[in-house]
This record gives structure tokens, C-alpha cells and sequence, in this order.
């Protein structure tokens, strides 16, 4: 049986599996530090524990409410969307050097994930880690989307004998 | 041609139609339908108001009304509506029909073959349906009745045609005339109109032996013309029964197709054409960002997000008429010289709905456009399926090589011109070389300079063209030397958008997504109301959470989850990235302009360093 042909991996893979594992402790630190609006959760655990028992606690005792400046029940669904986010890409990360279009799909869904957070906190209260996570979603998502990048992971696809759907 | 030699060519090669289970309206005798029907005249800001009454009115009389008035409208009323007695009894008698031989059912349903767009456009063209001129809902079933009892009292199918010489080819044109188009209520399409003219072309040549050939065939589908309505006589797409085209013949809307099958038509909507063109314009953009493959063009053209779409159904399940049909064509009337009912009767022939996008009213007679100019496909019925350009294969080696002495002659004339021109470029050369450092020519240097500049330019200019024709000349040679059989052209190559039967799409859970498909935009609509009603805080949010819901269940049915996550991405990527220019448009500019320093000092230090 003639087997098929593969293409060579393109450096980009390598760069982007890096990206993506890179990417997993950047939202984790994000998302909490929406929850927690600061980074003090980095000085000890305890400290993490307590911002978010308070965080969620305010949120049930006032959701949808404004708290001071914040709307926390956004906080909540902003660190779980980003948590989301880097499942994904620790999943994509993990598997992206095999060329399995579901990889690519999680890689993406990661950057959705990140791009709603950063687009959203924009509007509602323009916080700077906004920009950064726009920035990293529109940077993976130019490389994700590159050609090369399509190819390795089409032929995969194709090979299967479906038609192309990425 | 006589009319005796047109009618036996005509029969040597009719057509047989083959029509869907379901379909009530067959190509009959237009003597009869206008001995039924009324004549009535509407001008404008006034009643309509009947000219000749019912059966007062016979072929004869048609051709020889003078119809006056630039901006008044002549039509034909076939139905006069029913009475509460007459309906009731005509529904009667059609149940029993329908229980006895079944009925037309639609397959999966046309909206579930399209997006939430499509189907939104489509409930605003029933809404306005309701506003616009139409043929009235109880005209269709009397119609029905009517036809019904003048098959019973005369079951014969009559055609009309011509024969027209052009170019070297023979165009055999059949002319149906249907009394009634229930497309929309019968067969859930776009219109409905009383009257119908439908048009079969067969191109023919006369071979060295004398014999007629046909060569090509195309037919009538809508408004549509060009090339793509031709196919060639031997393609495999022409189904034929001995010398005998079949043609499957749309329910309600009589278009013909060369294969059976459900033929999705898309009505653009000109309002939408901007948003069709934004679209078009992003989705090419970003493909050429990310470097993607060229996509396949639909097969059709069209572009179904912004358009309605209707279901052609030409399945050929229902009766046939012609050779190895139920029922035989009767004696053809042979159109060609027009009589008078078709050169002078330019009015419609049937009921005038107001309609301003003109669909539901009726069509004029076959030579005649609804606003009155003459159609193409009857005085240029080569044009109309786009053979002006071809030749009959008879006169093709004649025609090849006038086009090869005709290149020939050409590339002399070039050569001579070539010649001359390089020889007074090589005296006005030696002109300058002798004149340059003459002080009281320097007028003339200058003169010689320009005129030698501009004639470098036409030496280029006829070279090239004389380049050209020279290659042309070598593919007609090669072209040539093939024998008959290598020289027939692609036989498809005309074909831009080859109007294919839809296949059944490869739906998830179809009966789920056919639902869904009937429901949606409903749903969406009562969600906006009862979010406005319930929860207008959220009301944005709630909003998005719902397109966000409804996409994802649809590309979930379409199995297009992985291209709807895709473009998500990139609509998100676009949308940061101008959030991200809005914000810090200078800092991008200073960074883009030290990116810029810091490559050239780059390259040019690795230059420096390569030199060494």
C-alpha cells in the first residue's frame, strides 16, 4: 500500500506549540487577576484562596450588581471563560505537534476564549491586560491561520477522505 | 422554408417533456385559451376596464386589435374568480384525485439548503407578498378547473415552431404555451401567473451530404441566457429518445433542465447587492492574508446568503408528452412567418398583478417582452444561448483557414511595416551620429532625438503585435494538422455554471435540521421580544448569547462547526486589531517606522559584511 505522502513540519509548529504552552500560565495569571484585581495571589496561595472565596462570595450576595467600580458576576464568567481558554490550549499545546485538526480547533477555540475576555474587559472598564490579550489572540490567530500551519494539519484531514472543512 | 418543410423538421427532432408528479398545467392550444379569455386595458390612475368580454375573443381578433395608449396596459384574463359553490366542489374533486394518484410532496425543504440570511430574506418576501401586487390566492384553483375541463374536452398537447437560418445554422425553436404558472402555490416557488411561454432551441446544420445535423441544444430556464443554457447534442447530460431531446420540466414554473432533480434557483436581491459585494470583498481579503486554496465556485453562481431560495422541482416522475410519453404532441403551428396573434398582440397574456418586480404578472406571447421590445431569444436566438461565436462544423475547415490567410496577410502587412520603420530608424541613427557635433544642426539633433524616441516605441508596439500573431498563426497550423476527431472542441468548455440538481446535503440529524430550518427564524424573533420583555438589561448580552446559540446549532446540522470556530476567530482578530489602531494608532505608526530603520541597517550591514 503507497503510503501518503507528509509534509515536513514547518517551524512554525514548533513556535506555536511554545506559544500555546506559554500561553496556559498567561491566561491562568490573567483570569485570576481579574477575579482578584491584583497580583498578590503571586506573594502566597493563601492569600489567592482568600481573594477568590471573596470575589465569589460577593457575586452571590450581589449578582449582576455593581461593587464598588466592578461587576463581579463578569469577573466570575471572565476568569472561567479564560480558565476555558487555557484548557484549551494546554490541550492544543500538548497534542499540536502531531497534526490533528482537533488540535487546531482547541488552539482556536483557546484564542476565542482570549479575545472575548480582552475585547469584553475593553468595553466595560478598558483595563491594560485587555490590550495584552487582544494582542496575543491577534497574533495566534494570524499564525494559526497561515497557510503552511492549514497545510500540515489539511493533510491530515484529507487523508481521511473528507473534504476540506478547516 | 415553407411551413411544410419547417413543421417535418420541426417533428423529425420535438422535444419530449417529462414533468413532476403533481403538475397541472400542460403545453395546449392558445386558440382555445384565448377563446376564454377577456381582453382588458388598465391605464394609469385609472380602473382596469374590459375591451372584449369572455369568449368574444378569438386568435384572429387578437392579431388585429390596435392597441393604443403609450403608458396603458393590455392584458388577457384567463379566470374569473370562483364562487364559495364552485370552489368547495373543485376542492372535492380534488382531494378524490389526490387520494387516488397521490400528489406532489416537496423533499427536504429548500430553507434547511440554506443560512439564517437567506431564510430571513425569504420570510420578508413572503411579508411582502401580502403588499405587492398578486395573482389572487383562489385564481390558481380556477385556473385548475378550467384547464382541467378543456382537457377533458379537447386532451391534446400542441406546440409551436419555427425554423430561422443564422450564421450557417438552423435553430429549430419550440414554443410551449402553458395556461397558468402555480409555481408558488403549487410547488412552493417564487410566483405565480396566469399564462406561460417556455422555448426549446435545437441548432442545426446541413452537412455536405445534405443531411440536417443537430449539433446543439439549449433550453429556456427563467430569465436567464448565455452559454450555459447549451449543451452539445452527444454531451451525456442530453437525455434523448431516438432524435428526441428530453426535457424535465419544472413543476408550476415549466423551466426545462436537461437532467431530473431539484434545481435550487436564487432570486438576488438588488437591495442587497452592497453587503453581498462587503462580503465578498472580507471573505477575499482574508483568504489572501492566510494564503488560502482557491474555493470551487458554486455551481450556480450564486451566492446564498443573499438570496432567496426556491426549489425547482424537475423530477420527470409525472406524465410525459412526446415519443415513448403517455400522451403524443398534436399536429405542431408553425410560427414562422409570424402570424398576426404573435407579430401584432403585444400585450400580456394574462392577468396584470401590478406586481413592481413584475413576477406575478403574466408574460407577453412569445415574440414579445412584458414592456413590449422583442425578445432576444426570437430574433437572435444564436446570441441567446451564446453560439454567435461558433461556427457550424460543416463550414469549420472553411472558416479556420479565411482565418488563417486572413493572420497570414496580417503578419505581412506587419513585416512590411516592421521593415520600413527599422530602416528609417537606422538612417535617422546615422543621421545623429553625423550631426551631433554640428553646432548649427542642434535643432535638428533634437528634432531627430524625439522622432527617434517615438518610433522606438511603435517598433516595440508592432513587434509584439507581430510576435503575437505569429504564435496564433502556429496554434491554427497545429490545429490544423489534427484530424476531425482531435479538433472538437471541449464540448463543456462554454459552460460557466452548469445549473446541477442539488444533491441532498450532507446534513446532521436531517429531519432535526429540516425542522430547524422552518422554525428558526421564528424562534429567534420571539427570543428577541420576550429578551426585550424580561430581561432589557441583558438585553445586548442576551442578544449575543443568542446569535452565539443559534450559529452554533446551525453549523453543528451543516457539519461546519470547525469553519464557524475559524472565522469566529478571525472576526474577533479583525475586530481587536482595530480596537488596538483606535488606541495606540501612533505608537504602531513609531514602532512601524523603527521596525522599518532597523531592517534597512540590517541589510545593509549584512550587504557590508558580504562585500568583506
Amino acid at each position: 500500500m503507497p503510503s501518503r505522502k507528509k509534509l515536513t513540519r514547518p517551524r512554525l509548529i514548533t513556535l506555536l506549540t511554545v506559544f500555546l504552552l506559554l500561553q496556559v500560565p498567561a491566561l491562568v495569571a490573567i483570569g485570576l487577576n481579574i477575579l482578584t484585581q491584583h497580583w498578590s495571589f503571586l506573594t502566597s496561595l493563601s492569600v489567592l484562596w482568600k481573594d477568590i472565596q471573596t470575589a465569589f462570595r460577593l457575586t452571590w450576595e450581589t449578582p449582576g450588581e455593581l461593587v464598588g467600580d466592578e461587576i463581579l458576576s463578569f469577573k466570575i464568567i471572565g476568569f472561567f471563560v479564560l480558565l476555558l481558554g487555557a484548557a484549551a490550549a494546554l490541550l492544543a499545546g500538548l497534542a499540536f505537534h502531531r497534526g490533528r485538526p482537533i488540535t487546531w480547533i482547541a488552539s482556536l477555540i483557546a484564542q476565542i476564549a482570549t479575545l472575548v475576555v480582552g475585547i469584553s474587559l475593553y468595553f466595560i472598564y478598558q483595563p491594560d491586560q485587555s490590550y495584552g490579550l487582544i494582542a496575543i489572540g491577534i497574533l495566534m490567530v494570524f499564525y494559526l491561520n497561515d497557510g503552511g500551519v492549514r497545510q500540515w494539519f489539511l493533510q491530515d484531514w484529507r487523508g481521511k477522505g473528507a473534504n476540506e472543512r478547516i | 422554408m415553407n411551413a411544410s418543410d419547417q413543421k417535418q423538421l420541426l417533428r423529425r427532432f420535438e422535444p419530449v417533456l417529462k414533468f413532476t408528479q403533481g403538475e397541472q398545467f400542460f403545453p395546449y392550444h392558445v386558440s382555445e385559451y384565448v377563446h376564454r379569455a377577456s381582453l382588458w386595458v388598465q391605464s394609469p390612475d385609472a380602473p382596469s376596464r374590459e375591451v372584449v368580454s369572455e369568449s368574444a375573443l378569438d386568435l384572429e381578433q387578437l392579431g388585429r386589435l390596435q392597441l393604443t395608449g403609450a403608458h396603458d396596459v393590455h392584458y388577457l384574463q384567463f379566470i374569473s374568480p370562483m364562487n364559495i359553490r364552485e370552489l368547495a366542489e373543485y376542492q372535492l374533486s380534488r382531494l378524490r384525485e389526490t387520494i387516488r394518484d397521490g400528489n406532489f410532496r416537496p423533499s427536504r425543504s429548500r430553507l434547511a439548503r440554506v443560512g439564517y440570511l437567506a431564510r430571513l430574506i425569504d420570510m420578508i418576501f413572503s411579508i411582502a407578498l401580502l403588499l405587492r401586487g398578486r395573482v389572487p390566492g383562489d385564481t390558481m384553483m380556477a385556473a385548475m378547473a378550467t384547464f382541467s375541463k378543456m382537457l377533458a374536452a379537447k386532451r391534446e398537447f400542441q406546440y409551436f415552431g419555427r425554423v430561422i437560418q443564422q450564421n450557417g445554422w438552423m435553430v429549430l425553436q419550440y414554443w410551449y404555451f402553458y395556461p397558468f404558472n402555480n409555481w408558488r402555490s403549487g410547488f412552493f416557488g417564487a410566483n405565480d401567473h396566469e399564462a406561460d411561454w417556455e422555448m426549446i432551441n435545437i441548432y442545426c446544420y446541413q452537412s455536405d451530404s445534405g443531411r440536417i445535423v443537430p449539433e446543439w441544444v439549449a433550453y429556456a430556464r427563467h430569465d436567464v441566457s448565455g452559454d450555459d443554457l447549451r449543451r452539445h447534442w452527444s454531451d451525456p447530460e442530453v437525455e434523448k429518445i431516438g432524435e428526441h431531446p428530453v426535457a424535465y420540466v419544472g413543476g408550476g414554473s415549466h423551466a426545462a433542465y436537461f437532467q431530473p432533480g431539484e434545481y435550487l434557483t436564487q432570486l438576488s436581491v438588488p437591495l442587497l447587492k452592497p453587503l453581498r459585494s462587503l462580503r465578498k470583498a472580507l471573505v477575499s481579503f482574508f483568504r489572501s492574508v492566510f494564503r488560502d486554496e482557491p474555493r470551487a465556485r458554486r455551481a450556480d453562481g450564486s451566492d446564498s446568503s443573499f438570496s432567496v431560495p426556491f426549489i425547482d422541482y424537475a423530477l420527470g416522475d409525472g406524465a410525459a408528452i412526446g415519443v415513448g410519453g403517455r400522451d403524443p404532441w398534436a399536429d405542431p403551428e408553425v410560427i414562422e412567418p409570424a402570424p398576426d396573434w404573435v407579430m401584432n398582440f403585444r400585450g400580456l397574456w394574462g392577468y396584470y398583478a401590478r406586481d413592481p418586480f413584475a413576477g406575478e404578472d403574466a408574460p407577453a406571447g412569445p415574440r414579445y417582452n412584458r414592456d413590449g421590445s422583442v425578445r432576444l431569444a426570437w430574433f437572435d436566438p444564436l446570441s441567446w444561448s451564446g453560439l454567435d461565436k461558433v461556427v457550424p462544423p460543416d463550414e469549420m475547415g472553411r472558416a479556420f483557414n479565411e482565418r488563417k490567410e486572413k493572420l497570414k496577410a496580417t503578419i505581412n502587412a506587419l513585416s512590411a511595416e516592421i521593415h520600413d520603420l527599422q530602416h528609417d530608424q537606422i538612417e535617422r541613427g546615422m543621421d545623429l551620429a553625423a550631426f551631433h557635433d554640428v553646432p548649427h544642426l542642434s535643432g535638428e539633433v533634437k528634432r531627430l532625438e524625439k522622432r527617434l524616441a517615438e518610433d522606438r516605441r511603435t517598433l516595440i508596439d508592432l513587434r509584439e503585435r507581430l510576435t503575437l500573431k505569429e504564435s496564433a498563426l502556429e496554434a491554427y497550423e497545429n490545429f490544423l494538422q489534427k484530424d476531425q476527431a482531435e479538433r472538437q472542441p471541449n464540448l463543456r468548455g462554454h459552460i460557466q455554471y452548469a445549473h446541477q440538481p442539488r444533491s441532498k446535503r450532507n446534513l446532521r440529524f436531517p429531519v432535526l435540521a429540516e425542522v430547524w430550518a422552518a422554525v428558526s427564524i421564528g424562534v429567534i424573533m420571539i427570543a428577541v421580544v420576550l429578551l426585550i420583555l424580561f430581561a432589557r438589561p441583558f438585553l445586548l448580552w442576551g442578544l449575543g448569547a443568542l446569535l452565539l446559540v443559534m450559529i452554533t446549532i446551525e453549523a453543528a446540522f451543516r457539519r461546519r462547526l470547525s469553519t464557524l470556530v475559524r472565522w469566529t476567530a478571525v472576526g474577533l482578530a479583525a475586530f481587536g486589531l482595530f480596537i488596538l489602531l483606535y488606541e495606540f494608532f501612533w505608537v504602531f505608526i513609531l514602532v512601524l517606522l523603527m521596525g522599518i530603520g532597523f531592517y534597512m541597517i540590517i541589510e545593509n550591514l549584512r550587504e557590508l559584511i558580504a562585500r568583506r
